[in-house]
């Protein structure tokens, strides 16, 4: 391998990629992050939503065994 | 309990949401021009690559909470980037010919400056007929300078990985363009 070609080709390509974003590029990407909700929030939203699912799952599970004819027969 | 529920329902939340979006604004500031470059490197367009850019930080911060290792943001971030463009790339080849017209009538015609945006399409032509995993090596070494070290991290392999990948992708460039400088 030539260290001399091999060079030349990676000063062209950093020059070919040395391009900055335009200055409003963070101020829109900051907006646009304002309009999400907050990581954190969401992350303890699916947990509640998650006990809640439970919950509910086992309330309806209880209730359908203490209807059933084989429960009251107890 | 209660007093668990109470936390989780405002203080800590509160608190949790402060020092996260603290945390996601300095590594948006500390890896923008990154995500650009990155999105760049495909799309070759300033506005497309922005917009590639904007939207991975915003993947990246609906996820933020779930990335257990922080100090990979920008290998995260860099991965997701550069699959963003390249959809992006796929949906609309098109751009890059307006960009190339674009920037052949904003340049003044001297004869160095065309023959330089002629070697410039040569070699992106080259770089985009690279395979991918090739391809994204020598971009990212193309970004800031970045040694073998950095961009293994960055991509995630060993630095004996990059290197192999590098030397192909020199090797492949250089036969394609015939380099002869």
């Amino acid at each position: 391998m030539d260290p001399v070609k091999d060079a030349a080709l990676e000063r062209e390509i950093e020059r070919a990629l040395a391009v900055d974003p335009s200055p409003e590029f963070l101020v829109r990407v900051r907006a646009r992050i304002a309009d999400e909700p907050a990581p954190a929030s969401r992350g303890f939203g699916w947990l509640f939503a998650g006990i809640a699912t439970v919950a509910a799952a086992a309330t309806l599970v209880l209730a359908v065994r203490m209807v059933s004819p084989a429960y009251r027969r107890r | 309990m209660h007093g668990f529920a109470d936390r989780l329902a405002g203080g800590t939340v509160a608190v949790n949401d402060e020092a996260l979006e603290r945390e996601f604004e300095a590594r948006l500031v500390e890896s923008s021009t990154l995500a650009f470059r990155v999105a760049y490197g495909v799309l070759r367009h300033k506005q497309d690559a922005e917009d590639v850019a904007q939207e991975a930080f915003v993947k990246a911060y609906r996820s933020f909470n779930q990335l257990r290792d922080r100090e990979r943001f920008r290998a995260w971030l860099v991965r997701m980037t550069w699959r963003l463009a390249l959809d992006r790339q796929r949906g609309d080849r098109r751009r890059l010919a307006r960009e190339t017209a674009t920037q052949e009538t904003a340049a003044a015609d001297t004869s160095d400056e065309v023959l330089a945006r002629e070697r410039a399409a040569l070699l992106w032509s080259a770089i985009d007929s690279l395979p991918d995993k090739l391809r994204i090596a020598i971009v990212l070494a193309g970004i800031e300078g970045h040694d073998t070290n950095e961009v293994a991290r960055l991509l995630d392999v060993p630095q004996g990985t990059v290197k192999s990948r590098l030397f192909l992708a020199r090797q492949r460039l250089k036969e394609q363009l015939q380099w002869t400088q």
